[in-house]
Formats: structure tokens, C-alpha cells, sequence
């Protein structure tokens, strides 16, 4: 068993125990930070497959910006009794099938194929990509796809400022 | 580590997000386990750029794109979630019932 | 399998664990040596002696105070969360450490020399704000839960700007490891002066140093601190030495926004006779980030406290659109110049 497989053992360990955790925890703070713990292996996860540029991004992005505002928003409507019953009136049974049996019919499609890397691309295959690469193509190569984002982003910002302040307020 | 191990960690992931969002009562959690079946998507994607296109970064960056995404989602999400207290005083999503024959 | 797992986690596990025992070690006496720095620097502006009594002139006056803590009671609220009350002061201290793991000191001495240093240590501190809340949260104390969530908005408010203002540098430099920053600012500028980014980019630096105070929360954005607003913010409930960590985390924050400073502005370990005398590159870097410390000591004993919705205004109003025209202008230099730089 070489480090790789070690670290990958653990880091998907962290990440289906805590979202497990996640699921049947009782107070909604703790299954915010098991969210957050999970979010944190998935970078190492990341880390692991050679992007330390995604892996900072999901902190970044995730970790740190996503779980303020979610923790933010749930210090905003907590309530004043307890949470006692953690799964609403669907139940568990009909979700727990979908689940199980997604994970179930993926797990048979991926171990019946075979994936072989694209001929061309199979040079160098350990070294770690620069951000200079990644930079590049994404101004490159995937310009239209990078200005369209920002310009969702821009219109989220808006639209959530505008949501959130409520429709009794004059847009001045 | 080979490709499938990583494919079943995000079918696991995926799993455990979509339990969550098809079960929970509290709409903040429901949007919570729709982010895990985000992650585990760009688990998959980076295990497949990772594996058969490890020289281009056409996998990491559609990673970066599914993470603005859904940061924009949670935002908006999250004003929508808020805007819902407000008029019904709770968070459970078997209170939204006002349009139930 | 388990035995083999154990073996391997021994055998790799001891480079991950002398880095992070460094980083630690780094953090907590650089936090420690902070505190009595700032005591005595906030002494001096206001024409006293400051500690004096506790070894030669105060200097082992820290270690008393953190023996101090180390005695106190660790009083937990009835009503508190327990496992979120002990989590909080590590869930803030762990980035202010994990900070110093991309921090080099010379051309050739870092720990991890990644392509994306700058990248990870401002990705790591955006925990922070999590930790704050979690802390105010956990106290069951209304002054504590608001205490954490206007720290948290201020920090999570701040990291535009000083994400924005550290970018022009960025650009100059077209690398994110600090190591290939530093190597950018030992070109030659006019004469023997080289192109350290202060020069290059005045108002990046300024805007790079009011953001940090304000992430960090220091004065004149201290609200979250000041005694006479909510008691004492997030850290109301706390004693002995949970207290202690807050404190120590917050005082090895400034240490990195301080290095990171003088790493990307003020040129690092660059001066005269670097070259030939190689260790003299750590002790320049030292005298940068002294510089930056004692500056940052001297405007909390200058400035007078900011009121939070001026601190809102200033941080979304003043600093994002100067701090995006300071982008504009840098690239369009870079284009349409790119020789001179």
C-alpha cells in the first residue's frame, strides 16, 4: 500500500462518515460543521489528485464562504424549540431506496467499464499541473464560458440583494 | 489508486446528498445535501481529468465552473430561504403547503 | 491490512508531523513574542514603561501571563455546547498556523513549496470566520452570538479587498508562489534600488494594509474586541487557556499578514548583500516584518475606534472600487508597457 492509497483511504473515510453524520445529526449547527468537515476532505481529495488549485478553491470558496453564509442564515432563523424529528413527513424509506439504489446501479456501471486514458495525453502522467497552465487555458480556450460566470455571478449578487431585502423596500 | 475507487466515492457522496435532499426536514439542510451531490460531481470530474486527460485541465476547469455555480445557488437559495421565514415563521418544508388541494 | 495502514502511517506520517510541530512552534512563539512587543511599543506612544518588573525588562512578562491562564479555571457555560465550546479556539488557530507552512525565509528554505502559496494561506484564513461564529454560538450568550457574527461579517467582508489589492502584485509577478514573487522584486528599479511592489504598486500596499487590520481585527476595527461593546465579543464566556488561544491565534495572524507583507511588498529577503552573504536573507525579511509590525502596533495607539457601519461603508464602498481601479490600472500597464516591467 503506497502513501496515495493510504491518504485516499482516509480522506474518503472523513468524507462518507461525516456526511453520514450529517444526515442523522439532531442539531442543525453540528450537521452544518460535519458538512464542513466533509467539504474539507473532498480538498484533500482534490490535493490528492494533483489540482492544489481546486482544493484552495473549494476552502476558499466552500469551507470558508458558503458555510459562513449558511451558518449566518441559520443563526438568522433558528427557533426556540428543540429539533426533535430530523427526516420530514417523506420518511426514510423512499429516499433510502433512491439512494441505495443509485449508489447500487453506479457501482455496476463502473465496474463493468473499462477506462482507458486518450492516447495522446498519457506523457508525464504524474506531473502536477502549473496554475500558469490553468490560467491559460481558461482565459484561452474558455474565455465565453469565464465572462458568462461572471456575469451569473453579477446577476446572483443582485438578485439575492434584492430577494433578501424584501419588496417593501424602494430600490433607491 | 485506480479510477473506479474514486468513482465509487463520488457515487457514495452522491448518494448520501441525495437521501438527504429528498428527506430532510429543515430547508437549509436540504440545500446543504444538494451542495454534497455538487462535491461529489467535481469528485468525479477531477478523477476523470485526473485519469484519462491528465495533461489538459479541461476537467479542473469545469470543476471551477460547477463551484461558481453553486455558490451562486446557495446565495440565491439561501435569500429565497430566508424570505420563506419570514412569511411562515418556520424552516420545515412540510409547513409549505398553501397550494395543497 | 491494518498492521501495514499503522506502518505506512508511521513512516509518512513523521514528515507531515515535524512540519506541522514547526509550524506550531513558529506560530506560538511568534504570537508570544507579539504580545510584549506590542506592549511595549503601546507603552512607548504613550510615554510609559510598559512591562518592567518580570525578567530583564519585562521580557519574560508574556510567559507570566500565559502561565497565568494556564492556571485559571475553565469555567464552560451550563448551558453551553460542549464539544463546539473546545472546538472553536482550535478551529481558529489551526489557520493561523497552517499559514506559515508556504512562508519562505530564504531563495531555497520553505515548507512547501506549492505553485499556489499565496493562494492557500488566504484560502485557509477564510476559516476563520467559521471558527468565530461557532465560538459565539456555542457560548449560549446573546453578547456572544452577536459578538461572533460581527466579527465574522467583517472578516468575510475584508477578504474582497485584500484578495483584490494583493492581486496587482500578483500580476506583476505572474506567479502565486511567494518564492517567485520575491525573485520578481529583485529586479533593478532605477539605479541600486530594486523593484520591490511598494513602488509599483502604492496603493495596493495601502489598501493591502487596511484590509489586514481589518481582518484581523484590530484597531481601528476592533469593534469585536472593545471591552465597552459587547464585553468581549465571541470570546465573553471564555477563560484560562481557551482565552489564551484566541489571543494567540489572533496575535500569529498579525505575524503572517505582516510577513506576507513584507514578502510581497517589501521585497522580502531581498537587500544588500544578500547575495553574499546568504544568511543575511532571513534577517532582512525579519527587519521588513518588524517594520510592518511596529507600523501596525503604532496605528492601534494612534487611531480612534471605527463605528460598524462606517467600517461596512468603507470596506464595500471606498475599498472594492479603489481596489478594483488598482486592478484595471495594473493590467493595462502590463499591456500596453509589458518591456518596462
Amino acid at each position: 500500500m503506497s502513501p496515495d492509497q493510504l491518504a485516499f483511504f482516509i480522506l474518503s473515510f472523513m468524507v462518507i462518515a461525516s456526511g453520514l453524520m450529517f444526515l442523522v445529526s439532531k442539531n442543525i449547527v453540528h450537521a452544518v460543521l460535519y458538512f464542513l468537515v466533509a467539504l474539507l476532505a473532498t480538498a484533500g481529495i482534490f490535493l490528492q489528485l494533483k489540482a492544489p488549485f481546486l482544493a484552495a478553491t473549494q476552502i476558499l470558496v466552500y469551507a470558508g464562504a458558503i458555510t459562513v453564509l449558511i451558518l449566518f442564515v441559520v443563526m438568522l432563523t433558528i427557533s426556540k424549540e428543540p429539533e426533535v424529528k430530523v427526516f420530514g413527513q417523506t420518511g426514510i424509506v423512499g429516499p433510502a431506496i433512491a439512494a441505495v439504489s443509485f449508489f447500487a446501479i453506479m457501482a455496476a456501471v463502473v465496474s463493468r467499464s473499462t477506462f482507458t486514458p486518450l492516447p495522446a495525453e498519457t506523457a508525464g502522467i504524474d506531473q502536477a499541473q502549473t496554475v500558469a497552465q490553468l490560467g491559460m487555458e481558461l482565459y484561452v480556450e474558455y474565455l465565453l464560458p469565464f465572462e458568462i460566470a461572471a456575469f451569473l455571478l453579477l446577476i446572483a449578487l443582485v438578485a439575492a440583494v434584492y430577494i433578501a431585502l424584501g419588496r417593501g423596500h424602494d430600490a433607491t | 489508486m485506480p479510477l473506479e475507487s474514486y468513482l465509487l466515492l463520488g457515487a457514495a457522496v452522491f448518494a448520501i446528498g441525495l437521501f438527504g435532499a429528498l428527506s430532510k426536514k429543515s430547508a437549509i439542510l436540504i440545500l446543504l445535501s444538494v451542495e454534497l451531490m455538487l462535491n461529489a460531481v467535481n469528485i468525479n470530474l477531477m478523477a476523470f481529468s485526473n485519469f484519462i486527460t491528465p495533461l489538459t485541465m479541461k476537467g479542473q476547469i469545469f470543476s471551477i465552473f460547477v463551484i461558481v455555480v453553486a455558490a451562486c445557488e446557495v446565495g440565491l437559495g439561501l435569500a429565497i430561504v430566508l424570505m420563506l421565514y419570514r412569511r411562515r415563521q418556520t424552516l420545515e418544508v412540510d409547513k409549505y403547503n398553501l397550494l395543497k388541494g | 491490512m491494518i498492521v501495514e495502514m499503522s506502518e505506512l502511517l508511521v513512516s509518512v506520517g513523521w514528515a507531515i508531523l515535524i512540519a506541522l510541530i514547526l509550524c506550531i512552534a513558529v506560530a506560538t512563539v511568534a504570537g508570544v513574542a507579539l504580545v510584549y512587543v506590542e506592549r511595549k511599543v503601546l507603552a512607548d506612544l504613550q510615554i510609559r514603561y510598559g512591562p518592567m518588573k518580570v525578567g530583564f525588562h519585562g521580557m519574560l512578562q508574556t510567559v507570566a501571563d500565559v502561565v497565568k491562564l494556564i492556571g485559571k479555571e475553565d469555567t464552560v457555560p451550563r448551558d453551553a455546547d460542549k464539544v463546539l465550546f473546545w472546538l472553536a479556539p482550535i478551529m481558529v488557530f489551526i489557520p493561523a498556523v497552517l499559514a506559515f507552512l508556504v512562508i519562505p525565509i530564504n531563495s531555497d528554505l520553505v515548507l512547501l513549496d506549492w505553485d499556489i502559496g499565496v493562494y492557500w494561506i488566504f484560502a485557509i484564513t477564510t476559516i476563520t470566520p467559521v471558527g468565530l461564529i461557532v465560538a459565539g454560538w456555542s457560548s449560549y450568550n446573546k453578547y456572544s452570538i452577536l459578538g461572533g457574527l460581527r466579527s465574522a461579517a467583517q472578516q468575510i467582508s475584508y477578504e474582497v479587498p485584500l484578495l483584490l489589492s494583493v492581486l496587482g502584485v500578483i500580476m506583476l509577478s505572474s506567479s502565486l508562489n511567494l518564492s517567485d514573487i520575491v525573485g520578481a522584486q529583485q529586479a533593478t528599479l532605477i539605479g541600486p534600488i530594486h523593484s520591490w511592489f511598494i513602488f509599483l504598486q502604492p496603493l495596493g500596499f495601502i489598501l493591502y494594509l487596511i484590509a489586514g487590520l481589518a481582518e484581523l481585527n484590530r484597531t481601528p476595527f476592533d469593534i469585536p474586541e472593545a471591552e465597552s461593546e459587547l464585553i468581549s465579543g465571541y470570546s465573553t464566556e471564555y477563560s484560562g487557556m481557551k482565552f489564551g488561544f484566541f489571543m494567540l491565534s489572533e496575535y500569529a495572524a498579525i505575524v503572517v499578514i505582516a510577513l506576507l507583507g513584507a514578502l510581497m511588498f517589501l521585497g522580502g529577503w531581498d537587500g544588500p548583500f544578500v547575495n553574499e552573504v546568504p544568511l543575511l536573507a532571513p534577517v532582512w525579511l525579519l527587519l521588513k516584518t518588524s517594520a510592518l509590525l511596529y507600523l501596525i502596533i503604532w496605528i492601534r495607539g494612534t487611531f480612534p475606534r471605527v463605528r460598524i457601519d462606517q467600517l461596512m461603508n468603507l470596506g464595500w464602498k471606498v475599498m472594492l472600487p479603489l481596489a478594483l481601479a488598482n486592478l484595471m490600472i495594473t493590467g493595462l500597464v502590463l499591456v500596453i508597457a509589458p518591456r518596462v516591467f
